[in-house]
């Protein structure tokens, strides 16, 4: 402990008040050689206490180390929310950029760029700048996207997280705003592989420091990061990991240079790969050292320090392959038998080791659903000094690896149930020269029997945990007696091992860096000592959601790995299905490391499955359409990228009246699949006919969220329709139960489509308008069977209805209002539903359904109706009798004379009525306008609810009318009267 | 428009369900008379509807009728809607698109074979209603002032209503090959009228906007030209561009399927009047628009269709990857596709020009030319393509040239054409046998004309434009008559500028390397097109250009063939000549003179060089003969080819080739006696006789002088006879001539030729049986002759001895024997009966001594002996030459027979005169001989005759 006084340490920015220079000093800051006060040390440790004492005794909070960082950042960096949440209220500096050495990293970005989720909202809710950038011209947002794109699959709660935070950061950039809903919506996106339910979220911990974070943070991402911040990352966390070695008691020096050695010499393994070795250096060392920095528990600090070392290198190599639960189980595993965790699983402050390369407990059980049936496991064993290494066994709970292994480890907790996320599945201890032996224990016969778990059926019972009745194991006898003979060996040795020095510990590094699933470096052994010679090219079969790639692997100089494979299948899935997917590679059931070389894997012809990591975050529409075509050999239209990428934004396609036929249309029917943000969707005079209404079916129901459809004169008969039906109404997979709006106006329906009609509303719930305008509807519509039109309209949330411009006629438009369901109806349109030059009875099939007592009907549109004179007492009487009537339009029936807009005008003028708003276009209006009907809407306007909005046409209309009405008008709504008049037409509005 | 018809689509509830109310009021429904009025136009076959119904008149004179707009409503898809403003077209336009596409897909799913009588029905609502509302919308643009945003939303419901129909040519095939056979439509026809109703009602509409809201800008939206080829942004244009582009792929689906690959024209390029009353509308209103300023002409319009047609690269099927607007259109659409760009182009050419000749459009468009309007810009470039194309057959060029000659027939005459092709074919000059079609060998192979009046009588056919042999013509003869067609027109008309430069860009072809060059049939093709050149335009020029260029063959380095070539190329050209009363002797001159070397070459020539020689030789006896042959008269020189080198040829050549030469020159001489015989003397002008005087002169002195020199060979041809007799009556009928020295008179060559003991007996024969039957001649011997009746008979008694038994020729002087008085006066006295001709002889001699017998008294006994001793009095030296050579043995036979009888009958009438015993001398010369030789070559009568005749003595 080389602490001073530091007095001198006072920074302006820190004292704010003479009262705080008071209590400065009082207190004397001792800061250690990295110019770390006590308030950092406890921020850095956690210690809520301790910094509580620490600022009421006055110690200042905005304290910058040598570095720049100040407590604040330690915290945030560090992932204490109590901590963070009690400097915020005490008055650090939210958005400190550091010092100059720090890269502009606010507290925000310092927490976004390790993936705390909570912090980062923490943050947020305490008024953090959003969008303030560092050095790197990097903003929170883009830490947090960049670590998510590093990211494999997320666990569901994980992330709905993670959604909400980037949609709060988006919410609070000009640039993105308006998006952020959308990806909070697509958390509620059902995944197949994701279960509605999470089992692992009710065993995960529940202390109040828990904090979200992304998982799988992986290494990769971490590299990533890296580039931009690599100096500022030295920068800090050399000083950092110094600093605690001095003021933590139990480091010793010695321990430290060798953590240094250790790293340099794991670099120099790593610079095997192909990776930026320096990069992944820089990360580890950062990782490593802010983790020690964590360690909590000097008693176990020898051990714990090592298993630091060891894991922080086993997380460099681990990150391709991060999501796979049994690698966690793996990790898990040799993280107790190696370190003593008795405990420090428990706390909290495990989650600064998750932090390098974390994973959620979610996606094991979704790897576990998938391939529960096809279990396989993986067993290495490393021969003497090498160490037992990873095993994949997807087993409910545990896997076989985790027994046998804590089985040799006695001091193995039992808290290795749980979920924590713990990396280094590579057990593998041994130097390179040790050659591997790998077992492989498929256990596709079921009664094939536990030989495993026989054997070390006593050495198991130490942990209750892991025995798990379920559990079978297979394998093959002959590998089943090498593990056998080398378990008990080798798990020891581990121990010696890890403990031993550099040495060992470079040859972790190394075989963590080229194998976390141990099977491959035993092929490869096999390989060289069978003396096969590679083949330079091989077809490997690559199972994809049930599609079979065949991938020819040219392989001249043997260093195509996994990773390639992968991203090689994913391109050409991708390239057929438009869906792009991340994908693992495995066999039989067990994944291969990404790093892996498929050459030494996998033979000609050999089956690999794939594990879809995720495919939600769908790339741009644009790219998809411009792909498709590609695919399609169809022309690629510049308007419609043009459109799709508005739509990104804007949540809204509209390709209307492109007359796009359905072939044409496929391309972006590719485009637009899983695209969560989707939400209006409108290709209105299209020609896609039902084949394309077909193919829209297809796609639609990864569509979720989209709430408004028009498909309106897209050449779409009944036949089309009933393909919607069959799509909505999937037991499996309902599709458009968020709409809200759908427009099938102007297809070639006709008259048989009501039983097709019925089902779309049966199948949409939020349905709440629907227009069938011009669907060539006419009585007949009615005549087989109305009753399912009427079950579903009365069981739909309809509220406006259209039906405009089909030959209801009076008895349609009869059996048309008999299935309404009053109450919900809001608006409906019945223009040019009558075809005959009067209109007859159909005044009184209105008048009753309006006059019901629970008609909540507001719009009434009523234009090209034929309406008369005989119609005209019908017609006033409708504001009084439609309590709820607000609009009426009874435009285009140029018999209705100049009475009928006066007698509207009274009889709306009464207190029950609510109607504001009347058109009256193209009627038989005339010039001049009598004094009454000035009168009446005078009265009128003096009503409760006076007219807001008055259109109408009126012939040969004269001046003084124009002045008369303006000056009512004017008189009535004063500066707000907005009037417009030209030849026969008068339009008169109230601006809001 | 009209309400029944909006209600068929929708067809009445059936009762069931219904109230009764509601089954009154459909009744009560009633047509307002205003909806009655005219049917709405829309194309109807067979009618010229959009002509006749007055609709291009209204939309070129603006003359509309607003009455509709006094009416506050109108019907449209069977709703009513306010007639005044233009607020409800959004949902027009998608009533319209919705009934289109109702249509089609109904038409798509229709078969040829089905014909619904609702579905065609449907149709033609469908029709009507999509008719009324585009008019409707036409008469709202003409007759209201509109807004520019309202102009705006017109034409973009316009645009996309064009692309929501579709192309034309993007209709299933079952569609594009519907071709309407009676009035009532199917569905497929009614979809395909209805692409025509539309694209045609859309682009005057467009018109009627683009000329009456000139100023607005309209904004072209969507509905572009991918392509940058047409900067011009009128929408008109791109909407007629494409519109074009549709109707051409519909003539190429039919060109492809229908028509006859070998004689296209004979086939329409219009499935039905629809197609062509479209077309016809197009043309009008693009040529109203250019005569107005505003727009491309016509075939300007359709140039951009062509042009982008010729340089369509059929193997490229790259496919434009990024379009920037999915409403463009793209042109050429995707389902054009030819192989055969320019049949499929001339054709159109030929059918589209057709049009302007159109009666009904002088109805429409004042001042109307029903000439038809040339478009050689655009066939130039499709002959150009033709020409371009590697390895064209000859039967596709027959074919494609003659379109063009069709096609140009009524177009104006085009230099740039003519160069285009002659660029094209001197190049091909040589190359015979791609002209020869590949399917019919014959026809290829008979193109090279054998004789000088083929070549002439071929020539003429072409320049003539006689299409009977035109189907068998290789395209370059075809050019050749479209060059002669173009080339006759200017002349004609004067345009002599013209007519230099194409006969300059011929004649700068040749010179004499090229010339060395040419083969026979190159040499042949190079004299046809002279001479059909020569034909059309200066004869002169011409032929003295051709002679220049035989000039610059060397005679002696080029093959007979050739050389046969360039003969029968010069009396074709004399020909041409002497058809248009034009002196020869200018070529006449230069045939006759190698016409000596050759007859010098062949009088010294081996066998083989004879027979080449003698072709040579052949051909000029044949151009000989049809130069004189086809004269009116012989004023134009033709003497010159009668030079002295024919006498030659007649004195060394074969007899077999004799007959040829002198049956020429027999048909020369009686060719010049038709002429001189029927030309009255007098009108003779100086120049005339001059020439008649030449011609008779050669006659006389190389042909008459063979004639007698080879009349007194053993073996003379028959025909000599003929020219024998032919010359005398020239000498009979002649003139008194102009001092021809040679000339003789005609007695001078009677005598000679029937008389002469130098001459052939045959000779003489034929002679006298040729001469005797002609009045003319007996009457020129009554008066130079005093005894002419002995003298004939004497003669005729020569041939008695010589003739054999039943001889025609004998027989034809007998006949005339018998009319001369003397002779009549015999037979009438001896009151013989005589039937058979060939008794004629014998009877005479029986008569002869019957008559003596009667005679009782002794002076007139005397007497009698003194009128018949002429007769016989040549006997003995008649008989001489043949008893001498006691041979031929039927002349020896009838000579005895005839002695025989002579002796036996008249032996006492000519036993006269001291030493003249005739009837001895001839009795012993005969006997003599008989005893030196076999009896029996001695026929049985004349051994009879001669015992009888000793008997007597």
């Amino acid at each position: 402990m080389n602490s001073k006084p530091s007095f001198q340490f006072i920074h302006n920015n820190w004292v704010p008040s003479g009262i705080r220079v008071y209590h400065l000093l009082l207190v004397s800051i001792q800061r250690n050689d990295f110019g770390e006060t006590p308030l950092h040390r406890a921020c850095i440790k956690g210690d809520l206490r301790k910094v509580k004492e620490l600022i009421q005794e006055g110690h200042p909070v905005n304290v910058q180390d040598h570095s720049g960082w100040i407590p604040l950042h330690e915290a945030a960096n560090n992932n204490w929310y109590d901590v963070t949440e009690y400097l915020l209220q005490h008055g650090a500096d939210i958005n400190h950029r550091g010092g100059e050495k720090c890269g502009g990293m606010t507290p925000l970005i310092d927490a976004a760029n390790v993936g705390w989720l909570d912090i980062v909202e923490l943050l947020l809710k305490y008024g953090a700048k959003a969008w303030a950038k560092d050095d790197h011209q990097m903003t929170a947002l883009d830490y947090l996207i960049k670590l998510r794109e590093g990211e494999g699959k997320l666990d569901r709660q994980t992330e709905i997280k993670y959604n909400n935070i980037v949609g709060m950061l988006k919410e609070k950039n000009p640039a993105y705003r308006g998006v952020s809903r959308n990806k909070i919506l697509s958390q509620l996106k059902t995944s197949a592989l994701v279960p509605e339910t999470d089992p692992a979220s009710g065993t995960q911990p529940t202390t109040s420091t828990r904090v979200n974070k992304i998982t799988g943070h992986g290494r990769n991402s971490i590299i990533d990061d890296s580039d931009s911040e690599t100096e500022d990352q030295i920068s800090r966390a050399t000083p950092n990991r110094t600093n605690q070695d001095n003021s933590e008691d139990t480091m010793k020096e010695d321990d430290s240079e060798n953590y240094y050695t250790m790293d340099t010499d794991s670099l120099n393994s790593m610079d095997i790969d192909d990776e930026s070795a320096t990069d992944a250096y820089k990360n580890a060392i950062s990782n490593i050292g802010r983790s020690a920095k964590q360690l909590s528990q000097p008693s176990k600090l020898d051990k714990a320090k090592r298993s630091q070392k060891s894991k922080a290198s086993a997380l460099i190599t681990e990150e391709e392959f991060i999501e796979n639960d049994w690698l966690v189980n793996d990790i898990k595993t040799v993280k107790s038998k190696k370190v003593d965790v008795n405990g420090y699983l428990s706390t909290g402050q495990i989650r600064k080791r998750s932090r390098s390369g974390s994973i959620s407990p979610d996606p094991r059980f979704d790897r576990r659903k998938s391939d529960y049936s096809n279990r396989k496991k993986r067993l290495k064993i490393v021969e003497s000094d090498s160490d037992t290494n990873d095993d994949d066994n997807n087993n409910d709970d545990d896997d076989c690896e985790h027994e046998i292994i804590t089985s040799a480890n006695p001091i193995c907790d039992t808290n290795l149930n749980d979920d924590e996320m713990i990396n280094s599945d590579e057990i593998n201890r041994s130097d390179d020269e040790l050659p591997a032996v790998d077992i492989n224990m498929n256990d596709h016969i079921d009664d094939d029997d536990l030989d495993i778990l026989d054997v070390y059926q006593d050495i198991n019972l130490t942990s209750q945990s892991v025995s798990v009745p379920s559990q079978r194991l297979k394998k093959k006898s002959q590998k089943q007696l090498k593990l056998t003979d080398f378990a008990a060996p080798q798990i020891s040795s581990t121990q010696i091992n890890s403990k031993k020095d550099k040495n060992s510990l470079t040859g972790d590094m190394r075989t963590l860096s080229a194998i976390p699933a141990s099977q491959p470096v035993v092929m490869a052994q096999s390989a060289v000592d069978g003396d096969v010679s590679k083949t330079s090219v091989i077809k490997v079969k690559v199972n994809i959601e049930g599609v079979l790639l065949l991938i020819p692997v040219i392989d001249k100089d043997g260093d195509k790995t996994f990773e390639w494979l992968a991203d090689e299948a994913a391109k050409r899935y991708y390239k057929m299905k438009g869906v792009k997917l991340k994908l693992t590679l495995g066999k039989d059931g067990a994944h291969f490391s990404p790093e892996d070389l498929v050459s030494l894997m996998l033979a000609d012809n050999d089956l690999v499955e794939s594990f879809v990591d995720s495919k939600d975050e769908q790339p741009p529409m644009v790219d998809t359409y411009k792909m498709a075509c590609q695919t399609t050999k169809t022309v690629c239209y510049k308007n419609i990228c043009t459109l799709l990428q508005t739509c990104e934004v804007s949540g809204k396609l509209n390709l209307m009246d492109l007359v796009l036929k359905s072939q044409r249309f496929q391309p972006v029917l590719k485009s637009i699949q899983h695209q969560t943000c989707l939400r209006e969707l409108n290709i209105r005079g299209n020609r896609l006919g039902d084949t394309g209404l077909e193919n829209l079916c297809k796609v639609i129901n990864t569509i979720p969220n989209i709430t408004l459809l028009c498909i309106a004169c897209n050449d779409i008969t009944t036949q089309g329709l009933k393909c919607l039906v069959s799509t909505v109404s999937d037991v499996n997979k309902k599709s458009l139960q968020s709409l809200t709006t759908l427009d099938i106006s102007y297809n070639p329906l006709y008259d048989d489509c009501l039983s097709t009609l019925a089902s779309v509303i049966n199948g949409l719930p939020k349905l709440t308008r629907l227009n069938i305008s011009s669907c060539q509807v006419t009585t007949k519509f009615f005549h087989s069977e109305r009753l399912p039109l009427q079950v579903a309209l009365q069981g739909s949330n309809l509220q406006h209805f259209d039906v405009s411009f089909n030959h209801l006629e009076t008895v349609g438009v009869e059996l048309f209002m008999k299935c309404q369901n009053p109450t919900k109806i809001l608006s409906l349109d019945l223009s040019g539903t009558m075809s005959g030059t009067r209109s007859s009875q159909f005044y009184r099939h209105i008048y009753n359904y309006c006059s019901q007592d629970f008609c909540s009907l507001q719009e009434l549109t009523l234009r090209q109706c034929h309406l008369c004179e005989q119609d005209v007492d019908f017609l006033v009487r409708l504001p009084t009798v439609c309590k709820n009537l607000q609009k009426l339009d009874i435009s285009g029936n140029s018999r209705l004379t100049n009475h009928v807009l006066q007698q509207l005008f009274q009889s709306s003028a009464c207190d029950t009525s609510n109607l504001d708003e009347l058109r009256a276009k193209q009627c038989g209006f005339q010039s001049p306008l009598s004094s009454d009907l000035l009168d009446s809407l005078n009265e009128k306007l003096a009503a409760r609810i006076p007219l807001r909005s008055v259109e109408f046409t009126c012939f040969k209309l004269e001046k003084l009318d124009v002045d008369s009405l303006k000056q009512v008008w004017t008189d009535k709504f004063k500066d707000l009267a907005h009037f417009v008049s030209n030849d026969n037409y008068i339009k008169m509005t109230v601006a809001d | 428009m009209n309400m029944d018809r909006g209600e068929s689509l929708t067809p009445p509830v059936s009762p069931v369900g219904l109230s009764i109310e509601d089954l009154i009021e459909s009744e009560q429904i009633e047509v307002e008379e205003d909806n009655i009025e005219r049917e709405t136009i829309c194309f109807t076959c067979g009618e010229d509807s959009y002509f006749n119904g007055g609709y291009m008149r209204g939309l070129l004179k603006s003359n509309h009728h607003d009455n509709i707009f006094n009416q506050k409503e109108i019907s449209l898809f069977s709703h009513t809607w306010p007639s005044m403003n233009c607020e409800n077209f959004d949902r027009l336009f998608l009533m319209m698109r919705q009934q289109i596409g109702d249509l089609q897909s109904t038409a798509v799913i229709s078969r040829l074979s089905f014909i619904n009588d609702s579905d065609s029905l449907q149709g033609n609502t469908v029709r009507q209603q999509v008719c009324s509302f585009l008019q409707y919308v036409l008469d709202y643009v003409q007759s209201q002032h509109i807004s520019k945003n309202d102009i705006q939303s017109i034409v973009n419901g316009l645009q996309t209503v064009l692309l929501h129909i579709g192309r034309l040519s993007e209709l299933p095939n079952h569609i594009l090959h519907t071709t309407s056979i009676g009035s009532k439509l199917t569905i497929s026809e009614h979809c395909l009228h209805l692409h025509l109703d539309v694209y045609w009602r859309i682009l005057s509409i467009i018109h009627t906007i683009e000329v009456k809201y000139s100023d607005c800008g309209i904004n072209v939206g969507g509905y572009f030209n991918s392509d940058d080829q047409y900067d011009n942004t009128s929408l008109f244009n791109n909407i007629l561009h494409s519109i074009l582009w549709d109707l051409t792929c519909l003539a190429n689906v039919r060109y492809i399927s229908k028509v006859n690959r070998d004689d296209p024209m004979e086939t329409t390029m219009f499935g039905c009047s629809c197609i062509k009353e479209i077309w016809t509308l197009i043309l009008v209103i693009t040529d109203w628009r250019s005569n107005t300023h505003i727009g491309e002409s016509f075939w300007i319009s359709f140039h951009h269709i062509l042009k982008s047609c010729l340089d369509l690269d059929i193997t490229d099927t790259s496919m434009l990857m990024e379009v920037d607007d999915c409403r463009s259109v793209k042109n050429p659409p995707d389902t054009f596709k030819t192989d055969d760009v320019v049949g499929l182009n001339l054709w159109m050419l030929y059918h589209l020009s057709s049009l302007y000749a159109q009666t009904l459009l002088s109805t429409v468009v004042n001042n109307w030319s029903s000439k038809p309007v040339s478009n050689y810009h655009d066939l130039e470039a499709v002959i150009k393509k033709l020409f371009a194309t590697p390895n064209v057959s000859e039967s596709t060029l027959k074919k494609h040239l003659r379109t063009c000659l069709y096609l140009t027939n009524d177009w104006e005459p085009n230099t740039r054409l003519l160069i285009t092709l002659w660029d094209f074919y001197y190049k091909r000059l040589n190359q015979n046998d791609s002209y020869q079609s590949s399917r019919s060998t014959l026809d290829g192979l008979a193109c090279m004309d054998t004789s000088v009046v083929s070549m002439y009588d071929r020539c003429l056919q072409w320049t003539q434009a006689h299409l009977d042999s035109l189907k068998k013509d290789t395209s370059y003869q075809i050019f050749i008559r479209i060059l002669c067609q173009h080339l006759g027109k200017l002349y004609r008309n004067g345009s002599t500028q013209e007519w230099k430069q194409v006969k300059g860009r011929i004649y700068s072809k040749f010179h004499a390397r090229r010339l060395q060059e040419l083969m026979e049939c190159g040499l042949y093709n190079l004299t046809v097109l002279f001479v059909s050149l020569g034909m059309t335009a200066d004869l002169e020029d011409v032929s003295s250009k051709l002679c220049d260029f035989y000039d610059m063959l060397d005679i002696n380095a080029i093959t007979y063939a050739k050389r046969c070539v360039i003969w029968r190329g010069a009396f074709t050209l004399m020909l041409v000549y002497v058809s248009q009363d034009m002196d020869i002797s200018f070529l006449a001159d230069k045939m006759s003179s190698t016409f000596e070397h050759v007859v010098n070459d062949y009088e010294t020539a081996g066998i083989d060089n004879k027979h080449n020689l003698w072709k040579l030789i052949l051909i000029y006896l044949e151009g000989l003969e049809e130069v004189v042959e086809s004269s009116k008269n012989i004023l134009q020189s033709q003497y010159k080819l009668l030079g002295p080198a024919l006498h030659k040829l007649l004195t060394i050549c074969s007899e077999q080739e004799l007959r040829t030469t002198l049956s020429t020159l027999h048909a020369v001489i009686t060719k010049y006696r038709e002429i001189i015989t029927k030309t009255p003397r007098n009108s003779l002008d100086v120049k005339s006789s001059l020439q008649y005087a030449e011609f008779s002169c050669v006659l006389w002195r190389n042909v008459y002088s063979f004639v007698v020199d080879h009349s007194q060979t053993l073996t003379p041809p028959p025909i000599l006879a003929d020219m024998a007799a032919t010359f005398c009556l020239l000498a009979l009928n002649n003139f008194e001539d102009e001092g021809n020295d040679r000339k003789k008179s005609f007695l001078e060559i009677f005598k000679y030729f029937s008389v002469s003991e130098k001459v052939n007996t045959s000779i003489s024969c034929n002679f006298l049986s040729l001469l005797l039957p002609c009045d003319e001649v007996l009457t020129r011997l009554q008066t130079e002759l005093s005894n002419y009746e002995q003298f004939i008979i004497n003669i005729w008694f020569r041939c008695c001895l010589i003739l054999p038994h039943g001889s025609t020729v004998l027989q034809n002087i007998t006949r005339c024997v018998k009319k001369l008085p003397q002779f009549n006066d015999i037979m009438m006295q001896s009151e013989l009966v005589w039937d058979d001709i060939d008794e004629v002889p014998v009877l005479f001699l029986k008569g002869l001594e019957k008559i003596h017998k009667k005679i009782e008294n002794w002076q007139e006994k005397m007497k009698f002996q003194q009128q018949i001793i002429p007769y016989f009095t040549d006997v003995l030296k008649y008989i001489n030459p043949v008893i001498k050579s006691w041979s031929p043995v039927d002349v020896v036979n009838k000579i005895y027979l005839m002695t025989g009888f002579l002796i036996k009958y008249c032996a006492k009438l000519i036993y006269v005169r001291v030493g003249t015993i005739v009837a001895m001398v001839v009795a012993d010369k005969l006997i003599h001989i008989s005893v030196d030789t076999i009896v029996a070559m001695v026929t049985v009568d004349a051994i009879v005759a001669m015992v009888v005749a000793d008997k007597l003595i």
